[in-house]
């Protein structure tokens, strides 16, 4: 599907002042929330995601302040925001459970909804995810700084984000998805919503899952593009360590946008992953520490 | 109007980028439309007319007048056939969704606009004489751009889609107007969309029926004014001061009245697509009077 069927495809929904577009595939099947990262939106997800559409339901947000959704200038766009959204998100769905898929700040979203929300999440997936203090990478501090929002036209700043991308696939991506993964943020409100987002980047909010992520159980896979030069590959290793019943897979030939640079090798390990018979695992992750983990104040 | 180049909000800076965050709060709007923006690239014309419709503009008396306003220029619309653009395009359901927020962000601030722009004009030319004066204390409103409203996000004036490019084009040379007014532009996003809005509207905008419902929008914001609680006096001493060329300014106010009255019924015409008339009619935003004392001081 191009970006501009996807767009039109994309369904709405309001969450307080706040609302989310979103691509839902319906249905009465185990769900799979597909979360992106930064600068990108939900179409990032749909070859890999739409594989799964005969066997569940897919549910694909764009973030607030990215893609489709609400761009204006008046909220939290962090990621514990982000996570909060996405609750309620799924609260509105009458969606109890679910296997979460993150990517980039879509991973520490994910992250933080398996640590706070963790009788929601069946099962974990991060590619090429931010933890720990592995963000924001530089391109991302700069382009976050509110100047940019008068220093820089839409045009010049999406233009620099655009040869900053590049460096996260292995080749050149085709020509129409690179610009269907940017039009959102070609004018100057995408543009300054976009600044926004990179401006409210918290190392804080993945440092404080560290303590808790070896309590978590919950089934996990980390697929991690090996040349990643923006989420190296040690950080994933160390994700697979802390982690106690995650499996780790090094994804060659792929730098940070996996899913993209090896679509066909993504998709066979989701399959393997998600296979009923390891349904047994999912009964028995819930928290083996002494105690919930509870949001900071 | 003359081919000033406007002064982006991106671009804007000291006193300019004052008045561009007042014009924000004070309208409660969430971009600044073209009128200011050219206005801003004439000497300090800017600074200079905004500091003199302030108090006016920051009442809740032209908060009602504009609500009064945006209610009658629906009813004129009663008799009109529907463009039914939305209908033709294939949009989906998040695409219409954030189409009717933009038309409510604009037929939020379009009606507003048009008083601001006639209220100068009838100063500059000697016929601002506000019979209204109420008690000072009861007249702010509370400011701020509200949380729900949709930016006056834009597409560039030269898209690099060339039938977008074509529509603009076509756009100025019908209306006859050197740019293309931001609700086009907010439009744009929808590609599709604006095309087949434009070439439903584009057939009635010479007409005589349209004409007529042009003139009687801009005598609704003629007699509106005549309530604004402030009086204000534009003479052109003040804008040699300034170093603002009078009949230029004045030619701008002539030419935004009948281009922002032009907004007012198009705005109102895509808005028909979408909602029932006593949506439409309703301010999407209504303000809030400030309590006592409220607002006294900057007034």
């Amino acid at each position: 599907m191009d970006w501009q069927s996807y767009e039109r495809s994309q369904e709405v929904i309001e969450i307080g002042d706040r609302f989310i577009s979103y691509f839902d595939s319906g249905g009465d099947l185990p769900v799979i929330l597909f979360i992106h990262g930064i600068p990108t939106w939900g179409y990032l997800w749909w070859d890999v995601a739409s594989h799964f559409q005969q066997t569940h339901r897919i549910v694909i947000p764009d973030l607030i302040g990215f893609g489709h959704s609400d761009k204006s200038d008046r909220f939290d766009r962090s990621i514990r925001s982000q996570e909060e959204m996405l609750i309620q998100l799924m609260d509105h769905l009458n969606i109890r459970s679910f296997t979460v898929v993150g990517h980039d700040i879509g991973g520490g979203v994910a992250q933080r909804i398996v640590t706070f929300h963790n009788d929601r999440v069946e099962r974990l997936c991060l590619m090429n995810s931010i933890c720990y203090d592995s963000w924001p990478v530089e391109m991302m501090l700069q382009f976050g700084h509110p100047s940019v929002v008068n220093k820089l036209s839409a045009t010049v700043a999406i233009e620099s984000l655009k040869q900053g991308l590049k460096m996260g696939f292995n080749k050149t991506p085709d020509k129409d998805f690179l610009e269907g993964l940017l039009t959102p943020y070609k004018t100057e409100v995408g543009k300054r919503s976009l600044v926004r987002c990179a401006a409210a980047l918290n190392t804080n909010h993945t440092t404080e899952l560290t303590p808790y992520l070896p309590t978590i159980n919950t089934p996990s896979l980390i697929l991690w593009g090996e040349d990643d030069s923006f989420q190296p590959l040690n950080y994933g290793l160390r994700l697979a360590n802390d982690l106690p019943n995650s499996h780790f897979e090094a994804i060659s030939d792929a730098k940070h946008f996996v899913m993209i640079d090896q679509p066909s090798r993504i998709k066979t390990h989701l399959e393997k992953f998600l296979q009923p018979s390891n349904h047994v695992e999912i009964e028995s992750h819930r928290h083996r520490g002494p105690e919930e983990p509870q949001h900071q104040a | 109007m003359s081919r000033v180049k406007p002064i982006s909000e991106r671009a804007a800076k000291d006193d300019i980028a004052r008045v561009y965050h007042e014009i924000r709060q004070t309208l409660r709007i969430d971009g600044v439309n073209l009128l200011f923006r050219i206005l801003a690239a004439q000497g300090s014309s800017l600074p200079f007319l905004w500091d003199k419709m302030k108090a006016n503009a920051k009442s809740i008396e032209f908060e009602r007048l504009a609500d009064e306003l945006r209610h009658q220029a629906v009813q004129q619309l009663r008799d009109f056939a529907p463009l039914s653009a939305s209908s033709k395009t294939n949009l989906g359901p998040s695409q219409i969704y954030r189409l009717r927020k933009a038309i409510d962000t604009y037929r939020y601030i379009t009606p507003k606009l048009l008083l601001w722009t006639t209220s100068i004009r009838r100063a500059m030319t000697g016929e601002f004489h506000p019979i209204s004066k109420k008690d000072e204390t009861d007249q702010a409103m509370i400011l701020g751009i509200p949380p729900t409203m949709f930016p006056m996000e834009m597409v560039s004036e030269q898209p690099d889609n060339i039938d977008l490019n074509q529509a603009f084009e076509d756009i100025r040379k019908t209306l006859g107007t050197p740019r293309v007014n931001s609700y086009f532009r907010t439009f744009a996003l929808w590609p599709e969309y604006l095309k087949t809005y434009w070439q439903s509207l584009r057939q009635l905008v010479n007409s005589a029926e349209y004409s007529s419902l042009l003139t009687e929008v801009q005598e609704l914001s003629f007699k509106k004014v005549e309530e604004l609680p402030y009086q204000m006096s534009l003479m052109p001493e003040e804008f040699e001061q300034h170093k603002a060329d009078f009949q230029e300014i004045l030619e701008h106010m002539h030419s935004f009245e009948r281009i922002i009255a032009m907004a007012v019924l198009n705005v109102n015409l895509a808005g028909r697509d979408l909602m029932n008339e006593e949506d439409l009619s309703i301010s999407p935003f209504p303000a809030t009077r400030g309590g006592p004392n409220h607002g006294l001081a900057i007034l």
